[in-house]
């Protein structure tokens, strides 16, 4: 995931099992600190996504290349 | 045309006959409609389509070039009985009419029901259909890309559930034409397109409701082959509830409407967030409980014998220690006694061989001389010589008046007796 950028359901599954892990409670401390320190990150990170402002429609246009036109209202 | 007894001699070359008898058709009949069925169908590898159309006592040669073919609204079929609108034309070069046909439909909704049977039964039997082929829709996709008209009631539903659901989600619209001419084409090509594009997590792609020919251009081949080569996962939403086109079967989900495409492909964003919510608290809660878990088991531990060994063993330590000087002064003092024990036993030894001792025991010792040397034979004496003689207390002088040589002390008795 270092190299590609975080999407939100990597970021959600990753959540999931952090949560699973740490209730499983079979790691040690330094470990149970990485990992709620990590799903804090995420937590922080999705809440960002799903606040974003509502997005408008784009038209996909092919000359070129692809191009994205705001919609005109 | 002039009248052949009057010109008896007048031979026509083939040409000219041809192009005479092309004149009569070409002009003389309008472009038409022409319903039959079809028959002996061949989609050339040129792109022109050739084929005849017949009723029970007749036929007809058709040809439908490429450019025309090409938005051509359905996929003909053998058997099927279509309407074409066309002009008679003659090719010369083989001395043969045809039908030049402008337009083709099928002849009515029964024509389109089997077209659209025979295309599922023969899609189905190449495995386009197989669940095993489906892919599975993003859980929460962030690009949507949509194929539908710009104009429709489809994109506007679309848009407002989206944004009633997960504002945040972007949305990007491939203008297409979802009806008519041409429209399985443009169909395809913005599959391909959003393919070629690639950054969109899933594909919408419908129009809204309408007749069976509106909708036809889902239940044409190159559309189902377009959604089946998709790599982007796809969400088929056209027409009602009730409208099942070939698309809704090649494509990974079908949505009955528009709208619940949209339903389907995004949750709603609230929810999602509460569950984050819940999601860190169990986090939280994990952490707390673990931390709490293990201060338990600190506190257990520290009151275990395991844990207050290293206290005990310093105690231990400590009164091994005080236990040890104990040793080491009794030790000590056993050692001194020892020691002014062997002292005395040694001063008295050293005593019992001192001169001293052994004079006051009634030896003593005789020096002669200036050089007061010890006399320790006779022999060494001479009459008249002065001796000093010392005792176990103090000494005297004297003068050697008689010298005896004698063994041992027993026979100086012996030899004094018999002075």
């Amino acid at each position: 995931m270092k190299n590609k950028e975080m999407t939100f359901e990597n970021a959600f599954t990753r959540l999931e099992e952090i949560a699973e892990l740490l209730e499983n409670g079979q790691i040690d401390l330094q470990q149970t600190m990485a990992l709620f320190e990590e799903a804090s990150a995420l937590t922080t990170f999705c809440t960002e996504k799903i606040d974003a402002a509502e997005k408008k429609l784009q038209i996909l246009t092919r000359d070129d290349g692809f191009k994205l036109i705001d919609e005109a209202d | 045309m002039p009248d052949s007894t009057e010109n008896i001699h007048h031979f026509y070359t083939v040409s000219e006959i041809t192009r005479e008898i092309k004149e009569l058709l070409e002009l003389n009949i309008p472009t038409i409609w022409v319903q039959g069925e079809l028959s002996g169908f061949l989609h050339h590898s040129s792109g022109h389509l050739y084929f005849s159309l017949k009723d029970k006592d007749a036929q007809i040669a058709c040809v439908m070039w490429k450019s025309r073919a090409l938005a051509l609204p359905f996929t003909p079929q053998n058997g099927i009985k279509v309407n074409v609108y066309g002009a008679v034309r003659v090719y010369e070069k083989r001395g043969t009419y045809q039908l030049d046909i402008l337009r083709m439909a099928p002849a009515g909704i029964g024509e389109l029901q089997l077209l659209y049977e025979a295309l599922k039964e023969k899609l189905y039997s190449e495995g386009l259909f197989d669940a095993s082929r489906k892919k599975p829709l993003p859980s929460f996709p962030e690009r949507i890309g949509i194929v539908t008209s710009p104009t429709g009631a489809a994109i506007r539903d679309i848009v407002t559930v989206l944004n009633r659901r997960f504002p945040s989600v972007v949305k990007i619209l491939r203008p297409t034409l979802v009806q008519g001419d041409g429209a399985a084409e443009d169909i395809a090509r913005a599959i391909e397109d959003f393919n070629d594009y690639q950054d969109v997590d899933v594909l919408i792609i419908g129009r809204g409701g309408g007749s069976l020919e509106d909708l036809w251009a889902f239940n044409e081949e190159k559309v189902a082959r377009a959604i089946f080569s998709s790599a982007i996962p796809t969400i088929s939403a056209v027409g009602h509830e009730i409208d099942y086109t070939i698309s809704d079967f090649v494509a990974d989900k079908r949505a009955p409407t528009p709208s619940a495409a949209a339903e389907l492909v995004v949750p709603v964003a609230a929810d999602i967030k509460t569950t984050i919510q819940r999601l860190h608290k169990r986090c939280c809660t994990a952490v707390l409980t673990e931390l709490g878990s293990r201060r338990d088991r600190l506190a257990r531990m520290r009151k275990s014998y395991a844990f207050r060994r290293p206290l005990d063993a310093l105690l231990e330590y400590r009164q091994g220690i005080d236990d040890l000087s104990h040793v080491i002064q009794m030790n000590t003092l056993h050692i001194v006694e020892r020691l002014r024990e062997k002292i005395k036993l040694c001063a008295m030894r050293i005593d019992s061989t001192h001169p001293q001792t052994i004079l006051k025991r009634g030896y003593a010792i005789v020096r002669k001389g200036k050089a007061a040397t010890i006399v320790r034979r006779a022999a060494e004496l001479a009459r008249n010589d002065s001796v000093d003689v010392y005792l176990g207390t103090g000494s005297f002088s004297g003068i050697v008046s008689t010298i005896r040589e004698h063994d041992s002390i027993l026979n100086w008795h012996a030899e004094r007796e018999t002075e």
